[in-house]
């Protein structure tokens, strides 16, 4: 009979002395025929410790040890043995005669027994009241090639927004939101690792997190006050377990990835015949287009009689020729985006743990190591990440325990100073490679030569050096938690965190060749004198600090849970920056081998918060819950006196399931109603787009004015006036009222929630009136602005087993919208906000066709329909103060009826004189709203399907309505003449083709800036993008080898998988843009195609 | 770390490195530090916003007659009577951003614990400030809201009031300049700082703009302002008795420290964006400014003659010949006519005809260059070249290099500096904010407006710009009506002699079209813009628009004519957003 060990943490008291007394009556022995033994595995052939094993109708038992293995003494052959595991599905199987019975568990697809983190504790997901959202990462995550944990997050929570904007390795701009606009003065969701705030959420191995809870309304969220406005994410790791076997785990996945999608531009000779329909003449680099076209004929039909120029290093030719007066013709596309991103990126992660415990202690160790090489040509372009996350728990004593954490990341972010954008931007037929600029055809056959590289984006991540930064983040976390009393527990938490951030860069100013204009950039000395050496430290320090305390109380069916808590958190932040330029050898950058001046400077800011919490929690019979926080918050961003706000909230369910009079109804599982409201403090406030740390001090901050100290030769130090700032300022208050319903079906296996949700954001900080300009500042900040959102979310999952198959399928959309209720606009000026603005609205311009031939008084336009003299026929709209339209440009709609179009005095309100007639200039003018640019209708499915050992699982994510105003040149073809023409663009406005989906387009540069197609490119409908999508994440497949086989080698667990992220994007928008990347440019997101395995021993 | 309670000291932070208002005041040394953020505003070559004609002069300059925007082919929308009331308009924004901040020195130096003159210094240096300020808003509107002391949200007396009147803020702005020509110390706050004379070279302008207006306006009070031009102007005049000897140095050189003739300058460096880049935008396509035919007959012949009645001028019909004998500053203005032969590697070869090589000697000589391929120095020589170096093969150069291409025929060059050779985008040559060149024609102007205009005053003058530019002195008991038969007749002769030296001095800084605005002579500006006379012929790869579209005739880039100038228009509309915000606020007569 092996020494049983059991894992009480989640099993209650009934259970628990129900194993008891199995313990007792196994090692009481009886005196029985048949001994079965074997060994018990779940579906993912891992053994289960602990399992009960059980002979029917009997009060005989086991348990299984670590390794899975049991045996058990019955009292006949015919008996029946049940098999139960708390998460898993209860098995019996009849004995008939074998002595050696292996059993797989298959998990329970029901989790309403599931105990979920809540804010300071844990709460059965069924009883929850607030607004949650959970996700076990294990099953989102899988092993995909995800170093950001955030990333992880996209779509799997209804509400929960992730908007990436870049793919670039170690790229940070993942931005998180719950519930739509927040406040105009920003403000984003608090993430907490285990209780405690967290700045960087990249600071977590995502290989590391247990489960995800997402608190969207501010009963579930307001008990962590201050910083929680607007929803918690809330992050648990995965915790160490006692008395458990010493176990290794080793994971690893290798991807592949390449861009999602590229831009296509037209090919070099569509490019030429543009700039001949739009009457260019002389391309802004020197190539007069008639010329140009001739050229072109030539290439292709007689391409021996040009002279090219030469590649130096490989001997090719350039399809580019060199006219007598020295102008460069090119005359072929070259590959500029293959020549820098010219191969596959790869990703490597590798995880190893240890985890282990006995009676009293238990431990888990993790150690991380990821590497991302981008698809940028060389390894210059990556992100390293090492972490390590030792976990040790220990029972100090009968009463005393003691949680001990330690989070260490140090990355490394080595980025090139070229840029994607770049890449987008040199035209179609910009050569890669090199030239010699003293003999560019290489005909002169001359002995000292200059051969430099052109600079193209390949060529400068090829010759320069990159941008290094460091991140080495310490997080260590305390936690002791004493039972004072019979379950009164008083817990103390202290995290101390340092973050160390360094950044260093080169500027080598390397010899290049310009690409179109084929001269060197530099002279050799110029390049010399103005190589420098940057480099940036800063170090954080946060101290944070909450003890707490929890009562529980039971009686007959009361229960109340009491919690009182206190909390105060602090972040200092210091850093300088310094440069020298001159390096006496860039070979080794240092500040102190430089000949230049030293130029630099330093920032500091601190910011303090400290409140106080408690919570009353009360559940009668699993039925009737009751739900009471409140908190009392300070802040150092206000004064004294306005620095401290009392928050409450409440929430309440009614479990109908659990009502006698639906005993009946047993399909029904989980019928809960819920409803709360509570109002959490913003204490977030931005002057200029960025975080003022202290918003109520005036004060006077230095800057560098453009006038230079002759003394010096440098730039003066001097200071900005300080903002106005108005006295009795304080915390933005932020309500959300909640009602939400739960309900599960068919023993859970369908579940799901509806929850419906107004947040108001009240007294928003903000210039506290527009007032004139000659107040000659801002004005000071005042909390006068309301908004409002309103939104619902919907949550379904479907989990069932059909014969050995696991499956699920889990479902996800919610929407919202928000509006401003309150703000000093009186005039309704447009370009503010105002009441009654929907936020994302769009204002613009209704299009009406173009202008065509009919439209002009006949005889004024000539054959090429233009004409100096043109004259529009009466009655036909024309743009206010704008020279006369000609054929093709875009015609708007005259909403107002003035038969102008202008954009009147860019107020909402039109105003009419006695007779009423229109006052003109009032009011929006011919502008109306006409679109939205929110993200409407976000949505994520996922789903899963396991049989014997094989897996498969997907993400899809999406947003289900947008609009985008773009105006980038991927949008409009050649917006100025230094821009491109893509392959999409080549459906421009001709007099022979009047039908074409671009307006007409000029070929100077005013035409372009400054006239007809200028005004063609106002906003307007037509040319709103459409930013819907609907992206396939990941798709993976896996295959879990048979226990039995491994346990020969000494391995517990093996699998191994296969698996493909950012698959592709099903959007409306041109090649190469992606609707989470608005800019053009951006480096794109990758799609991956992974490997790897997971081994446990 | 266990210590619980309502700690309002664990909340009370404060920034380190700010300071509070009442110690940026407190000496003389912090004011000192307060002031260097006025200077930003004082610009020649502004980098921000390149495409906003706000930031730059010499496109401002192309609503007025003597230079036209290349790229245009609907000509400009002020002259063209197309202009829109802006919703806002920065001018006005940061005009009183930056007269708040001269307000917030003002209030704060009576608490200060300097002596009386200090703060009268620096009383004087934040007023010079403001008056530069109110000046441009003066110009631009008129008569605006007058801003006396830093105010707050609660003044809403202020905020919420009507404008000043015209006479109000011209008057208030004459005394604050006054006060600080006499109380700014004479030697400043050390080199390259506002000094006494800065302020006088302020009110030399500043006199003479409000002087003229009112005069041409219509308006009463014109003396006083004519009579503090000059004599702020005669200070300078005694002060500075020298120019510097060669117009081309005056804006293209790397340091202007220590030069005569020389009052404020702007210096740029090349790093630590300390640096500009005006020649850049000259030498791209950013940039197509081209002198008007208006423009160039301004240029009188060495003589001291018009071109209309001097033996020297050899007419317009050919290039070489057309700059023969002229005002040198000509060379300086607009390339001269030559070709060569280049590779297009930023070197080049004569072509071996003498006459293409005609201008080269006399470019040099002129500007005072070193001649090399290299461009060892800044100054002008030939060949043009393009912001990479590429050469100009021929001037002019209608179809060649497009980023030094001429849309009329005379293309405006005197911003081209080689000081940042092949580092485009990064020019560092300074620029001047005040010089005696503009001092002097403002004088000579003021004086002929008073009735004070004379021989002894042209020499003292007018004569010495002229001579920069090697042309005969003026004498004024020479110039009768005769003397230009194409000038407008209602201008005095001799006055119209005086404008045409200003004229050419100032062309392209930005103050032509403040000039045609307060001599009430828009209609100058309105007449069909015309370049060079050439023959479509020479040019078969592209149409080139010629007037009454003949086969040969001058450049006309913008066919018809404009209409006729409104005058309402001579004060530009104020931003629309603002009269919604402060009802009180009039929109200037004839703006809706």
């Amino acid at each position: 009979m092996n020494q049983v060990k059991l894992n009480f943490n989640k099993i209650d008291m009934k259970k628990q002395l129900f194993i008891l007394i199995l313990i007792f009556c196994s090692f009481g022995g009886f005196a029985q025929n048949v001994t079965v033994s074997g060994n018990v595995i779940s579906n993912e052939q891992e053994a289960l410790i602990g399992v009960t094993v059980l002979e029917q109708g009997t009060t005989n038992g086991t348990v299984t040890d670590l390794d899975g293995n049991y045996s058990i003494t019955v009292s006949s052959s015919d008996a029946i043995l049940v098999y139960s595991y708390i998460g898993f599905e209860s098995q019996e199987v009849p004995i008939e005669g074998r002595i050696q019975i292996d059993v797989v568990l298959q998990p329970d697809m029901t989790n309403l027994e599931e105990v979920v983190v809540v804010g300071f504790g844990t709460q059965k997901k069924e009883n929850i009241t607030g607004a949650t959202s959970f996700v076990k990462m294990d099953r989102i995550l899988k092993d995909r090639p995800i170093v950001n944990p955030a990333q992880a997050l996209q779509g799997v929570s209804a509400g929960l927004q992730v908007v990436s904007n870049s793919g670039q390795p170690g790229s940070t701009g993942t931005s998180l939101n719950i519930r739509g606009m927040t406040s105009i003065n920003g403000g984003a969701p608090l993430i907490l690792v285990n209780n405690v705030p967290i700045d960087d959420i990249n600071d977590i191995n995502p290989r590391d997190i247990e489960s995800v809870s997402v608190l969207k309304d501010a009963a579930a969220s307001s008990i962590y006050g201050s910083r929680a406005a607007f929803g918690v994410v809330l992050i648990t790791t995965k915790d160490a377990r006692k008395n458990q076997a010493m176990k290794f785990e080793y994971s690893t996945t290798n991807s592949l990835s390449q861009p999602m999608e590229l831009f296509e531009k037209a090919t070099t000779r569509q490019f030429v015949e543009a700039l001949n329909d739009w009457g260019e003449y002389d391309y802004f680099a020197g190539q007069v287009v008639d010329k140009w076209l001739d050229y072109l004929d030539q290439y292709d039909n007689d391409p021996g009689s040009l002279t090219y120029v030469k590649d130096p290093i490989s001997g090719q030719n350039y399809p580019i020729v060199v006219d007598p007066s020295g102008q460069y013709y090119p005359l072929d596309d070259s590959d500029l985006v293959g020549d820098f991103l010219n191969d596959f990126g790869f990703t490597t992660i590798h995880n190893f743990t240890m985890s282990g415990g006995n009676e009293r202690i238990a431990f888990r160790i993790n150690a991380g190591y990821s590497m991302e090489d981008g698809v940028m040509v060389t390894d210059k372009d990556k992100y390293e990440k090492f972490t390590t996350n030792a976990l040790v728990n220990a029972d100090l004593t009968q009463r005393l325990k003691s949680s001990t954490q330690i989070n260490f990341r140090s990355s490394l972010r080595s980025q090139p100073q070229a840029q994607y954008n770049q890449a987008v931007q040199l035209r179609m037929y910009d050569p890669t490679g090199h030239i010699d600029l003293m003999d560019p055809t290489g005909t002169l056959g001359l002995e000292s030569s200059n051969i430099l590289p052109f600079e193209t984006p390949g060529n400068v991540v090829r010759y320069s050096e990159p941008g290094i930064t460091n991140n080495d983040n310490l997080r260590i976390f305390q936690k002791l938690e004493f039972e004072l009393a019979k379950d009164l527990i008083l817990t103390g938490e202290y995290t101390f965190e340092k973050q160390f951030y360094k950044f260093s860069r080169v500027e080598e100013q390397t010899g290049f060749a310009s690409p179109f204009k084929f001269v060197e950039n530099s002279t050799p000395e110029q390049r010399y004198e103005n190589t420098r050496l940057y480099r940036s430290y800063s170090d954080d320090k946060y101290h944070g600090f909450n003890l707490y305390a929890k009562y529980k109380f039971t009686t007959g069916d009361h229960n109340l849970n009491f919690l009182v808590g206190y909390n105060r958190e602090k972040k200092v932040h210091t850093g300088f920056n310094v440069n020298r330029k001159t390096l006496i050898s860039v070979d080794q950058p240092s500040l102190n081998l430089a000949l230049g001046e030293f130029d630099g400077g330093d920032n500091y800011y601190d910011w303090a918060v400290m409140g106080y919490f408690g919570r009353i929690n009360y559940n009668y019979a699993d039925k009737y819950f009751l739900e009471v926080n409140g908190r009392y918050d300070g802040s150092s961003s206000f004064a004294e006196g306005d620095r401290f706000v009392f928050l409450p909230s409440a929430s309440a369910g009614w479990n109908i399931a659990n009502e006698s009079f639906l005993e009946s109804a047993e399909k029904l599982s989980l019928l809960k109603l819920r409803a709360s409201w509570g109002e959490i403090g913003n204490q977030l406030v931005r002057t200029n787009g960025s975080r003022d740390y202290y918003p109520y001090i005036a004060g006077y901050e230095a800057y560098n004015p453009y006038w230079i100290d002759r003394s010096l030769n440098m730039r003066y130090t001097s200071f900005n006036p300080a903002q106005l700032v108005s006295g009795g300022f304080t915390w933005e208050r932020v309500q959300t009222s909640n009602v939400g319903l739960d309900f599960g079906f068919f023993d859970g296996r369908l579940d799901g929630s509806i929850d419906l949700y107004k947040r108001k954001t009240i007294g928003m900080l903000s210039a506290g009136i527009q007032l004139p300009a000659t107040l000659g500042t801002e004005a000071p900040k005042q909390n006068i602005a309301d908004l409002e959102v309103k939104g619902w979310e919907l949550e379904l999952g479907w989990n069932d087993r059909v014969g050995k198959v696991n499956y699920g399928i889990n479902f996800n959309l919610s929407n919202n919208s928000g509006e401003i209720t309150k703000f000093l606009n009186e005039g309704m000026l447009i370009s503010n906000y105002y009441v009654g603005q929907e936020i994302g609205e769009i204002w613009g311009y209704v299009t009406d066709g173009y202008y065509t031939v009919d439209d002009f008084v006949e005889g004024t336009l000539d054959a090429h329909l233009y004409g100096p003299d043109r004259e529009l026929k009466d009655g036909v709209p024309y743009i206010e103060n704008a020279p006369t339209p000609l054929p093709g440009d875009v015609k708007y709609k005259d909403l107002n009826g003035d038969g102008i179009i202008n954009s009147g005095n860019n107020t909402l309100i039109t105003e009419y004189d006695e007779e009423g007639n229109m006052i003109p200039h009032t009011g929006p003018g011919d502008r109306k709203v006409i679109g939205n640019n929110s993200r409407k209708y976000q949505f994520g499915i996922n789903g899963y399907a396991e049989y014997l050992g094989f897996d498969f699982s997907f993400i899809l994510s999406g947003v289900g309505k947008r609009d985008l105003n773009l105006s980038s040149d991927v949008i409009w073809p050649f917006p100025s003449e230094f821009d491109n023409i893509y392959a999409h663009q080549l459906d421009y406005w001709t007099p022979d083709n009047q039908d074409a989906f671009y307006p007409r387009i000029y070929g100077n540069p005013e035409g372009n800036t400054n006239s007809n197609y200028g005004r063609s490119r106002y906003t307007q409908t037509k040319y709103l993008s459409d930013g819907s999508y609907i992206r396939i994440q990941n798709i993976t497949f896996g295959y879990t080898f048979p226990v039995q086989l491994l346990n020969k080698i000494g391995i517990n667990r093996l699998r191994l998988f296969l698996a493909g992220d950012n698959l592709v994007t099903f959007d409306h928008l041109p090649k190469g843009l992606d609707p989470d990347q608005s800019a053009n440019g951006a480096y794109p997101f990758m799609r991956n195609y992974s490997v790897g395995l997971n081994l446990t021993f | 770390m266990f210590t619980v309670g309502c700690n309002e000291d664990y909340l009370t932070l404060a920034p380190k490195d700010e300071l509070s208002e009442a110690t940026m005041f407190s000496t003389y040394d912090n004011c000192k530090v307060f002031a260097w953020g006025f200077y930003e505003t004082l610009n020649p070559y502004p980098r921000g916003g390149e495409n906003n004609k706000r930031h730059r002069p010499t496109i401002q300059d192309c609503d007025a007659d003597l230079l036209e925007n290349g790229y245009s082919t609907n000509g400009e929308s002020y002259l063209w009577g197309r202009e829109n009331i802006p919703a806002s308009d920065a001018d006005w924004t940061e005009g009183y951003n930056k007269i708040r901040r001269s307000n917030l020195m003002l209030d704060n130096l009576e608490n200060s614990n300097m002596t009386d003159a200090e703060k009268a210094h620096w009383r004087g240096v934040a007023l010079f400030f403001r008056s530069f300020e109110y000046f441009q808003l003066l110009k631009k509107y008129g008569g605006v809201p007058w801003i006396e002391n830093a105010i707050n949200e609660q003044d809403e007396e202020i905020l919420f009031g009507p404008r000043a009147t015209r006479d109000e803020v011209a008057a208030n702005i004459l005394r604050d300049i006054q006060f600080a020509v006499d109380n700014i110390k004479e030697e400043g706050d050390g080199e390259n700082t506002i000094n006494a004379d800065v302020a006088r070279a302020l009110l030399s302008r500043y006199g003479l703009f409000e002087g003229t207006w009112r005069k041409y306006h219509g308006l009463s009070g014109v003396d006083a302002y004519l009579q503090a031009s000059v004599d702020a102007s005669s200070v300078l005049l005694q002060n500075y008795p020298n120019l510097m000897p060669v117009y081309d140095h005056i804006f293209n050189s790397e340091d202007l420290i220590g030069q005569p003739g020389i009052i404020l300058y702007r210096h740029y460096i090349q790093d630590d964006a300390g640096y500009h880049i005006r020649s850049t935008n000259l030498r791209s396509t950013n940039e197509k400014v081209d002198i008007t035919r208006r423009g160039i007959d301004l240029f009188l012949c060495k003589d001291g003659r018009t071109i209309f009645n001097s033996d020297l001028y050899q007419g317009d019909k050919d290039y070489y010949a057309e700059f023969r004998n002229r005002d040198t500053r000509i060379l300086v203005m607009s390339p001269p006519p030559y070709k060569v032969t280049s590779s297009g590697t930023g070197k080049w070869s004569p072509t071996g005809e003498p006459a293409d090589a005609e201008w080269f000697d006399e470019m040099v000589r002129v500007s005072g260059a070193t001649p090399d391929q290299d461009l060892t120095s800044p100054y002008k020589q030939l060949p043009d070249r393009n912001w990479s170096d590429r050469i100009t093969t021929e001037v002019p150069n209608f179809t060649g290099l497009s980023p030094t291409q001429t849309a009329t025929g005379y293309r405006f060059w005197k911003y081209f500096s080689n000081v940042s050779y092949r580092t485009s985008s990064r020019d560092y040559n300074d620029g001047p904010i005040f010089r005696m060149g503009e001092v002097l024609v403002n004088h000579a102007e003021a004086m002929f407006e008073l009735g004070r205009f004379d021989q002894g005053v042209a020499d003292a003058t007018i004569n010495k710009t002229r001579a920069r530019g090697e042309v005969a002195p003026m004498q004024v008991g020479e110039i009768d009506a005769g003397f230009d038969p194409m000038r407008d007749p209602s201008v005095d002769p001799v006055l119209w002699e005086i404008r045409r030296e200003r004229g050419i001095e100032l062309l392209g800084e930005g103050h032509r079209i403040t000039d045609l605005r307060r001599w009430k002579k828009m209609d100058w500006a309105i007449q069909p813009k015309l370049g060079r006379w050439i023959k479509q012929s020479d040019y078969p790869a592209k149409v080139i628009p010629i007037q009454g579209n003949a086969a040969e005739g001058y450049v006309q880039l913008v066919a018809g004519n404009p209409p006729a100038f409104e005058d309402y228009y001579y004060l530009y509309p104020l931003p629309s957003e603002e009269i919604v915000l402060n009802p009180q606020l009039e929109q200037n007569p004839g703006w809706k």
